[in-house]
C-alpha cells in the first residue's frame, strides 16, 4: 500500500473528502490558530 | 480510565501529515495600495487538523466583501500569474451566477479544498492552488495548474473536479491560460480545454 499511515511514513498522503470531514470537530480542529486579521475571523455564534 | 479511553487518547494526540504545506491568502480589495500589497498571506498548514483549526475559525467565502479574495496555494507559490511556478499554467474556471453565492458557493470551494490537500488528483503534481473571487457580477472559483500544455493532466484535474463537485454534465468547465487571460481584449478569455 502506497497511503500514508502512522507504520508507513513514507506513504502517499491520500485523504478522501469522508475521511477528512470526520476530523473537521476534532478537538485537535479546534484550536483557534493566533494571527488571523479581524476581518476575516468568523462570527462566533453558529459556526461550529 | 478504560483500555479504550487511552487509546482514543492517543489517538487524538497524532495529527494527520498532508502531503503539502499549503499556505492560505486573503485579498482585500483596497484601492490605496498595488495589487500585489493587497495580497496577504494568512497561515499556512500541513495537517488535517491545522487546516480545520484555520478554516473553522474565518469566515465563509460567501461572507466576504465583494472585490476580496481568498486564495489557497502550496506553500512557496505566491497567487499571481508572475509566480514561477503559475506562468506557464492556467485555470479551471467556475463561473457562479447570484443565487449560488447562497447555496453553492461556500459548499464548492470547501469542496475543492479538500481535493487539493486530500491529494484528490492523479496528477495533484501540477496543481499550484485555487482562489476564490467574491464579485458583484458573479463569483468565481478557479484551480490554477502549472503547465497548460500537458493536457492529459489539465483534463483529468477538470474532469475530477467536476465530478467531485457534483456539477451537472450540461455545466461546461472552461480552462484559460494565464497568458491569454493576461492578453484579452474583450471581456472573455478563450478556453483551451473543456469538460
Amino acid at each position: 500500500e502506497g497511503q500514508w499511515a502512522p507504520n508507513n511514513l513514507d506513504g502517499k498522503k491520500v485523504y478522501d473528502k469522508d475521511f477528512l470531514m470526520a476530523l473537521r470537530h476534532d478537538p485537535a480542529s479546534r484550536k483557534k490558530p493566533e494571527n488571523i486579521p479581524d476581518v476575516i475571523v468568523a462570527d462566533e455564534r453558529g459556526r461550529l | 480510565k478504560t483500555e479504550n479511553d487511552i487509546d482514543i487518547a492517543q489517538d487524538f494526540s497524532i495529527k494527520h501529515p498532508l502531503q503539502n504545506c499549503w499556505t492560505l491568502w486573503y485579498y482585500e480589495n483596497d484601492r490605496s495600495q498595488t495589487w500585489e500589497k493587497n495580497q496577504k498571506e494568512i497561515a499556512s498548514f500541513q495537517t488535517v487538523e491545522d487546516f480545520w483549526s484555520l478554516y473553522n475559525h474565518i469566515k465563509p467565502a460567501s461572507e466576504l466583501r465583494q472585490g476580496n479574495d481568498y486564495s489557497l496555494f502550496k506553500r512557496g507559490i505566491r497567487p499571481m500569474w508572475e509566480d514561477e511556478a503559475n506562468k506557464r499554467g492556467g485555470r479551471w474556471l467556475i463561473n457562479l451566477d447570484k443565487k449560488q453565492r447562497t447555496n453553492e458557493l461556500d459548499r464548492y470551494w470547501l469542496d475543492i479544498i479538500l481535493c487539493l490537500i486530500g491529494e484528490a488528483f492523479e496528477h495533484s503534481d501540477e496543481i499550484c492552488g485555487a482562489v476564490v473571487n467574491i464579485r458583484g457580477k458573479g463569483d468565481k472559483i478557479g484551480v490554477w495548474t502549472s503547465d497548460a500544455t500537458k493536457s492529459a493532466a489539465v483534463i483529468e484535474i477538470g474532469k475530477k473536479l467536476k465530478e467531485r463537485l457534483h456539477i451537472p454534465p450540461r455545466t461546461v468547465l472552461g480552462y484559460q491560460i494565464h497568458k491569454d487571460t493576461q492578453d484579452k481584449s474583450g471581456s472573455v478569455t478563450k478556453n483551451s480545454y473543456t469538460v
